[in-house]
């Protein structure tokens, strides 16, 4: 019978998160003629509950760990009132994105219990911190409203978070990205990503100073500059394209795309001839054949997973995503699609989707440009990071190194995003109470 | 500002679906080509959920089975014992041939989903998918009986699609004991029998190779290789100490192109090697896939052709009888007769036909493929119009038959200093006109290709066209 239900865990899974993602377009997409119609995201929490569940118990089934079956009841718990604190205290937020987070987070917390169940309990308590400092922060944006002091002092706090990484931080695969703090890895540019955005809006909103776009366009470059000093080419490929968006938005005019994609063949030609490990990288993304037991390894088991698990994926502890190096991280999607199916890999991708739309959705409907700026920014930072992410891990790009937004293991991911979470939905309320 | 949000917007759209339909491209059709990989260690996890397909021939035979005792033990059987120890392969000890080749397809399982999913809740096995390959039991049979008790390999292709029909090394073993005999197989010092030789045998073409030299001089004498003449005395000295001298003393006289090759005449092709352009000469043996990787799946060693433009004349003319660094496996050799016989073109070999599920249906096919167009449809019939001559008139005559007409060039290659210690070789196709089937034989030690290695490939020719004429 548990063999049972661990064998099946899968099947239910991925209908669940079919349903789920049919339900979340739906939401996205349809303005609520009644507002207290909440049938869509009520059977949104209920496909998180199941794929929790099924989930948790699998595990806890294979493993016949008790302390599983007690984070299961905390999660429950938590997405519980975690849900019920938006609901009833922030009524105006938008749900489904309340529900994508809950569901991304569980699928985390489910893969790490499955692939290695001595993170899980860190990565549980760094998100449950961080979860409860994304709540104060809805009601406290109205004290970033703009002003071009904090912009410019998020600049500040930015690139000196950067330069602090980049005297201090040892290379690690390549790039400079963390420095030890009291025992948790701290990545600094997790959360540059958040003062990069908000120095950015604050610079933007009044397309007719010029002055100030060109102060946010040399923010900009000393950003990147340290970044690329710092090898932490991803993170650059990030921020710049968050600039990019905005700019075009405060500005208005096409060609800021068409220079900002020349600019973004110049970078990589530049990364391809200069920095070694980016030209293995993209060696490895031609022909992940000509070094399989070396540089090409990882995208390698990662295909291997992807394609042994197919559409169905293999069941739980049916896979070996642990032959895939830094799957925790990295490469977190390729174990999801293993053991739990394509069809669950692929809901994945259209969740993200729909989380990226509906942020970009309440830009449009916001009171000020600033506020717009804001989602927008932090959206295209959201869907940059699946971008590379995802399209590292299934050979679509070359692989860069990023985390997969609320499903890796990783605090400052966890912790940033959650962060910026808060900020979406504060900033997104904002627009009702004026 | 929200038209540029809607920009915005439409990008990642497009992104995200471009990434979507790539990874579902993936999923659909790229999958098998990577997770068939013997690095992928997740295969050896399929055969726990599935019993292995079978393995057979073009004609239905099993050429290998699994079956399950009561006790749900399973066991790889392979009823024609030695006959297809190489070619098919077997598990024990390491995976080999189509056993290797095909593992993939035959630990995964094109069960419908609900037959998948009800196994997958009563615990049961799948069952998995079996290889229908291109392997003729009979032309097997034939080649493994003519091959008899020779050390060698033999390997019959179909000209125009690349099928391997048949594919024999000897000395052989037999793969339902190998587990038991291992030890005594690997006691003896240079046994060679797991060995196949019909893809990983080096040998030296010896005069086989004579079919390229005669090809490089038609490209570099398009209009006068005809009026070619050269008058045999039994040796050519090319340089102060160095002649090449005709196979078994022969003095042959005098000859134009075709009859030095019908003869095999050493010292006229020497005389016409040492007059090629070194480097063109290189070039139509890389297009020939010398120092190349075969293509097809079956892991073909490479042969090696070299030859630079500061050789001596005594190496060139080496090389251009097929002997000097010159190397090539039977199957390589096999893969040039069939591209003569089939105008030029050369068909990329495969073994595995089809994939089909336990109930017969197709899952995966495999279509002819070709590799690459070497020779014009004219030179094509020229040299075959000489292979002709080389059965009527030359050292071929051994396969000369009231029901067909072959086409072919014998080799008896020097491999050590000892000139009458020679391997044999053939390369053979008929009916010469409309070829069906080309082989490549080589016998260890057989001495002159004419005499032993000919005989050989009649006999498998017999067996083809009196089993196509029933």
């Amino acid at each position: 019978m548990g063999q049972l239900l661990i064998d099946s865990a899968k099947y239910i899974i991925m209908i669940a998160m079919v349903v789920f993602t049919f339900s979340a377009y739906h939401s996205v997409f349809t303005k609520k003629t009644d507002p207290d119609d909440s049938t869509a995201e009520k059977l949104q929490l209920v496909c998180v509950f199941v794929v929790q569940f099924i989930g948790n118990i699998a595990v806890a089934l294979h493993t016949s760990d008790g302390r599983i079956l007690s984070l299961y009841f905390l999660q429950f718990f938590f997405v519980l009132v975690y849900n019920a604190i938006f609901l009833k205290a922030y009524k105006s937020s938008s749900m489904v994105l309340v529900n994508i987070v809950s569901m991304l987070l569980t699928i985390g917390i489910i893969m790490l219990e499955r692939i290695n169940p001595e993170l899980v309990f860190k990565h549980c308590i760094i998100i449950a911190v961080f979860v409860v400092i994304s709540l104060i922060i809805p009601p406290a944006v109205k004290l970033l409203e703009s002003s071009d002091v904090i912009a410019v002092l998020c600049a500040i706090v930015g690139i000196l978070a950067l330069t602090v990484i980049l005297v201090f931080a040892n290379y690690e695969r390549g790039a400079k990205l963390s420095i030890p703090v009291g025992g948790i890895s701290f990545q600094a540019s997790e959360f540059v990503k958040i003062t990069f955005v908000l120095m950015c809006a604050g610079l933007f909103k009044d397309k007719n100073k010029k002055g100030n776009i060109a102060l946010g366009t040399l923010f900009m470059i000393v950003h990147i500059a340290i970044l690329v000093l710092s090898r932490d080419l991803g993170m650059s490929l990030i921020l710049g394209s968050a600039y990019l968006f905005m700019l075009f938005m405060a500005v208005d005019t096409f060609a800021i795309l068409a220079l900002g994609v020349i600019a973004v063949g110049i970078g990589s030609f530049f990364a391809y001839r200069f920095f070694a490990h980016v030209k293995t990288r993209v060696d490895v993304w031609l022909n992940p054949w000509q070094d399989i037991t070396g540089d090409g390894y990882q995208i390698a088991q990662s295909l291997f997973a992807i394609g042994t698990g197919g559409w169905m994926g293999s069941g739980f502890y049916k896979g070996i995503p642990e032959t895939i190096p830094i799957v925790t991280k990295d490469f977190i999607f390729a174990a999801i699609a293993e053991e739990l199916g394509g069809i669950t890999a692929f809901c994945l991708i259209l969740i993200y989707l729909a989380f990226v739309i509906k942020v970009m959705l309440m830009a449009m409907g916001a009171a000020s440009e600033y506020i717009k700026l804001v989602l927008v920014g932090f959206g295209c930072i959201f869907a940059v990071q699946v971008i590379l992410n995802i399209g590292g891990v299934i050979k679509f790009i070359p692989s860069t190194g990023i985390t997969l937004p609320f499903i890796s293991y990783g605090g400052s991911s966890i912790a940033s995003l959650l962060i910026m979470f808060g900020l979406i939905q504060g900033f997104g309320n904002l627009k009702r109470i004026k | 500002m929200n038209k540029n949000i809607r920009v915005i917007i439409c990008i990642f759209v497009v992104i995200f679906t471009m990434m979507g339909l790539y990874f579902c491209n993936y999923l659909l059709f790229k999958k098998d080509d990577y997770i068939s990989s013997a690095h992928n260690k997740r295969l050896s996890s399929y055969s726990e959920h599935v019993v292995r397909g079978s393995i057979l021939s073009s004609d239905g035979e099993k050429l290998a089975e699994t079956v399950v005792d009561e006790f749900g033990e399973e066991k790889r059987i392979y009823p024609y014992n030695n006959l297809f120890a190489h070619s098919v392969g077997h598990v024990e000890k390491g995976y080999t041939g189509i056993e290797a080749l095909g593992n993939f397809y035959m630990v995964s399982s094109h069960e419908s989903i609900f037959k998948k999913i009800a196994d997958d809740v009563s615990g049961k096995k799948r069952t998995g998918d079996n290889i229908v390959t291109t392997l003729n039991v009979r032309l097997q049979q034939a080649a493994y009986d003519a091959l008899g008790d020779y050390r060698g390999a033999c390997v019959v292709l179909e000209p125009d699609t690349g099928r391997i029909l048949a594919m024999v090394s000897k000395p052989d073993f037999n793969p339902n004991t190998i587990e038991q005999d291992w030890e005594a197989i690997n006691s003896i010092q240079g046994n060679d029998c797991l060995l196949n030789k019909a893809t990983r045998g080096v040998y030296a073409p010896g005069s086989t190779f004579k079919v390229m030299t005669t090809l490089e001089y038609l490209r570099e004498h398009p209009d006068n290789y005809q009026s070619y003449l050269y008058n045999c005395t039994g040796e050519n000295n090319i340089m102060q100490d160095y002649s090449v001298h005709c196979y078994g003393g022969l003095v042959h006289g005098v000859l134009d192109l075709e009859h030095s090759l019908a003869q095999s005449c050493n010292c006229s092709f020497s005389n016409i090697g040492i007059s090629l352009n070194k480097e063109r000469f290189s070039g139509l043996c890389s297009d020939f896939l010398f120092n190349k990787t075969i293509p097809g799946s079956y892991g073909c060693v490479k042969s090696q052709f070299v030859l630079s433009a500061d050789d001596s004349d005594a190496v060139t003319a080496q090389t251009a009888i097929g002997q000097g660094k010159t190397t090539i496996s039977p199957m390589h050799n096999a893969l040039i007769a069939a591209t003569i016989a089939n105008g030029g073109v050369m068909m990329t070999p495969y073994v595995i036909d089809r994939v089909e599920n336990y109930k017969g249906k197709t899952v995966v096919d495999f279509e002819p493929k070709m590799y690459d167009k070497l020779m014009s449809a004219d030179e094509a019939a020229c040299i075959k119009d000489m292979m002709k001559l080389v059965v009527s008139e030359g050292t071929g005559a051994r396969l000369i038959s009231e029901s067909y007409q072959a086409a072919a060039k014998t080799g008896s290659a020097q491999f050590s200093s000892d000139v009458d210690d020679t391997h044999a070789w053939i390369l053979a196709f008929a009916p010469a006109d409309a070829p069906k089937i080309a082989i490549s034989v080589i016998v260890e030690r057989g001495g002159s290709g004419g005499e032993t290695a000919a005989p050989i490939a009649k006999r498998i020719l017999d067996v083809y066209f009196d089993e196509t004429s029933d």
